[in-house]
């Protein structure tokens, strides 16, 4: 099981180009949210067309996974909170989004919505609690936040995670999180693309400009996971929980 | 969509099963319609272009205005209702409000277009070919007057 984690594609369309090139050599694809941006000189209407043709050619290569990120609302549910509706509309064979828990392989991986107020946090909780379920996988989350007061969630001045995050992780113990959000984790001093909360593996790939973009690549046979950036490639081994360290390579 | 004429309210409500095809590419220009409730799906050539469900979106306008054939199916997802204006133009003419309702509805579809080419422009700067030239041809597309050129026939081979 060969997994491509991105995150933070902002509307880059040569990321999203080079994503489709790359596609078919990986088992799963997941990007962890951000797919808009909400500063592009594009409108967000437009953008979601593009981006969900891009979507469609993914899915088309391999199976894809996406989750929505704090730049993806297109509307605001009944409490006035911003939920990605338009991803609802992309779901498709081979491609699941917000809401959605999909066992592959030995993985179970739960695509979290982001959470914009009270009442989409409890629905998220509400959701997890109920993925869990009887899976005996591994349980992957798509989460766009990473959990705060992890070097994946450090912007060189202080962590800027996700609290509430870090509470789900402490009761429902996933294997892993996918996250990004903190652009820059991975590239600061004290930050990085990877860590590990009690038993929780998680990443970041942080996010540049231009193609391709940085990334991730978790493979699950051989237990180890690549970090790919302007700033070269570490690997981790997986199988060595104990140190959570990346080496460059 | 917001600030829907009254008078769009006034017009006949028409239903449209699930798979209905509400209006078919290539067809003649006829009736101008609303969506008033349930979903549509807006394809050409069988190849899905969008899905639309926001209330007041304009359908076969493009077709009435310049006299052409429908340029793409519109067809029900789910049930759908639609007001129905028979007579585009008689009805357009009477409800000034209205044409400005579907001018505002074409300049926002042109103004996403043109900001979607800028910004591939942008976004593909380094590329030395027609998309550098992008923004020079919408400016100069989006700023005169379109004149409407007649084709001679083709010559002979």
């Amino acid at each position: 099981m060969k997994i491509l984690l991105v995150s933070d594609i902002h509307y880059s369309l040569k990321q999203f180009d080079w994503l489709v090139q790359v596609a078919p050599n990986f088992d799963l694809l997941v990007i962890a949210g951000d797919l808009l941006d909400v500063a592009g000189h594009a409108d967000l209407d437009t953008q979601i067309v593009v981006v969900s043709q891009y979507l469609e050619r993914l899915r088309g290569a391999t199976r894809v996974l996406a989750c929505s990120g704090n730049h993806d609302g297109d509307m605001k549910n009944d409490a006035g909170e911003y939920v990605a509706d338009w991803l609802q509309d992309v779901r498709e064979e081979n491609l699941s989004v917000d809401g959605d828990t999909v066992d592959v392989g030995n993985l179970r991986a739960t695509v979290c919505p982001w959470w914009d107020g009270p009442v989409t946090r409890e629905n998220l909780s509400a959701m997890l609690d109920e993925a869990r379920g009887e899976g005996s996988g591994r349980w992957l989350w798509i989460h766009h936040a990473p959990p705060d007061g992890s070097p994946v969630s450090w912007t060189g001045k202080q962590f800027a995670g996700d609290a509430h995050l870090l509470e789900l992780l402490e009761r429902l113990k996933p294997f892993c999180v996918f996250s990004g959000h903190i652009h820059h984790s991975p590239f600061h001093d004290g930050g990085s693309w990877v860590s590990r909360i009690d038993d929780t593996w998680t990443f970041n790939p942080g996010c540049e400009m231009g193609a391709p973009p940085a990334h991730i690549v978790i493979d699950f046979d051989a237990m180890e996971a690549t970090w790919r950036s302007s700033m070269g490639e570490e690997k981790i081994d997986l199988a060595a929980p104990g140190d959570a360290t990346p080496r460059p390579t | 969509m917001s600030n829907i004429p009254d008078a769009i309210a006034q017009l006949p409500l028409k239903t449209f099963e699930e798979g209905d095809h509400v209006i078919e590419e290539g067809g003649p220009p006829g009736q101008l319609l609303f969506l008033e409730s349930g979903a549509v799906e807006v394809s050409k050539a069988g190849l899905r272009l969008a899905k639309v469900r926001e209330k007041g979106a304009v359908f076969g306008e493009m077709s009435v205005l310049l006299n052409m054939p429908h340029t793409a199916t519109v067809s029900a997802v789910s049930a759908a209702t639609f007001r129905v204006a028979e007579n585009p133009e008689d009805f357009m003419a009477s409800n000034p409000e209205v044409a400005m309702y579907i001018a505002r509805t074409l300049a926002g579809r042109l103004d996403g277009l043109n900001k979607y080419l800028v910004d591939v422009k942008a976004q593909f700067s380094d590329f030395d070919d027609h998309v550098s030239m992008v923004d020079g041809v919408l400016g100069s597309l989006m700023n005169r007057q379109r004149r409407d050129i007649e084709r001679r026939p083709q010559p002979g081979p």
